[in-house]
């Protein structure tokens, strides 16, 4: 309660951001890279960093003909949602890069889809985010974190009621487990288990 | 006329209500106060205040007068408290909490003392209190009502017994003894509090 209601508070003056960032739906982009170098780095280019938390899926990459590439994001094998990158040639020189975020339709994660659809803002999010992988792939630099940073805000100010009972819900389940583990300390001395 | 009249009555009514009980004074009579302390070793005061050695309290009475929790840890006796209790008419009682002193006469745990191996957190005073008016109010130990803790070494101790990783004694030797660490000088040695 303590760090949701700060969290609140902080967030409140960042919701201009947030609509600005919730606008932003321009999916297509163009490198400076021919077609047939931007696939090689994109078959190389993982995840982004940062945006799938410490529970980072697996992910395995595919390229689908000349023009597709398929990132596939799985928990514990099932498949929980994909990327997909279309390029096209822009000129000699440079790529023309469509990205999409698809949701598993069955299986465990089927209602991922039905979910992203329901919360633009976290599909935003991971969209951009791999957008912005992509664009430091191809132009061969870091990835650039203050790019993600309004869709992050976005995100985060859109869902802050769950990521407030998140965190209440973090903190009841820890004092449960310290007042379990001393409660189990006095059992031990009582048999006399030493430490 | 009338009706002011059962106005100020009014009020005069809602601002007694809001003066309280006096404190320390309890509607419940002293014999009924006694066994109701007698019976508690003060589950909620010690799961609340304790500092990851583990204590026992051990509540003797003076039947109807008073009550003292001696509180030991490895058989050692670490500090003691009574409440004694003064009659104030038909179910009435009043109980005053009194801590014991340590060998230079200061009350131990009084938020000012070092201890190598804590057996509360400091001060205890309020603590105490709080637990005494919990019982006889017939209510949960309220930690709300406490000032925080503010003995780092108890901490420290506490987080190990929390984690489930380390159990502290207090026969255990201070680090500045076993790893070199500086030690810090205690302002006055309490009774059962040097170690």
């Amino acid at each position: 309660m303590r760090y949701g209601a700060l969290v609140g508070i902080a967030l409140l003056g960042l919701a201009p951001l947030a609509l600005i960032a919730g606008r932003a739906q321009t999916r297509d982009n163009v490198y400076a890279v021919p077609i047939g170098e931007a696939r090689q780095v994109l078959a190389r280019t993982g995840l982004p960093p940062l945006v799938f938390g410490s529970n980072e899926p697996d992910v395995a990459i595919q390229a689908e003909g000349p023009s597709r590439i398929i990132w596939i994001l799985r928990q514990d094998g099932a498949e929980m949602m994909r990327y997909v990158a279309s390029l096209s040639p822009d000129g000699d020189t440079s790529t023309r890069i469509s990205l999409d975020l698809v949701g598993a339709t069955e299986g465990r994660f089927r209602n991922t889809g039905e979910r992203l659809a329901q919360n633009g803002a976290i599909r935003n999010l991971y969209l951009v985010a791999m957008e912005e992988r992509i664009a430091s792939a191809l132009e061969r630099r870091p990835f650039d974190r203050t790019r993600i940073l309004p869709a992050t805000m976005a995100a985060a100010a859109a869902n802050i009621g769950r990521i407030s009972e998140d965190i209440d819900r973090i903190a009841d389940a820890d004092r449960r487990r310290q007042r379990e583990n001393i409660e189990r300390a006095y059992r031990d001395e009582a048999a006399g288990i030493s430490r | 006329m009338k009706r002011g009249f059962r106005i100020v009555l009014a009020l005069s009514a809602a601002l007694a209500g809001c003066g309280g009980r006096e404190s320390g004074v309890y509607e419940i009579g002293a014999h009924d106060a006694y066994v109701r302390l007698l019976r508690s070793e003060l589950p909620d005061l010690v799961m609340a205040r304790q500092c990851g050695i583990l204590i026992h309290p051990r509540p003797e009475g003076v039947a109807d007068r008073s009550v003292t929790w001696r509180v030991f840890s490895s058989g050692r006796e670490m500090v003691n408290f009574t409440a004694t209790l003064t009659p104030l008419g038909a179910g009435r009682t009043r109980a005053e909490v009194s801590i014991g002193r340590n060998a230079s006469g200061r009350e131990a745990y009084d938020g000012s003392l070092f201890y190598t191996r804590p057996a509360f957190n400091q001060p205890l005073r309020p603590a105490v209190e709080e637990q005494v008016a919990a019982l006889l109010e017939g209510r949960s130990f309220d930690v709300s009502r406490v000032p925080r803790g503010m003995d780092s070494v108890c901490d420290v101790q506490r987080a190990g017994l929390e984690e489930g990783s380390q159990r502290f004694s207090v026969t255990d030797r201070p680090a500045s003894e076993t790893q070199g660490i500086p030690q810090q000088t205690p302002e006055a040695k309490p009774a059962g509090g040097a170690g």
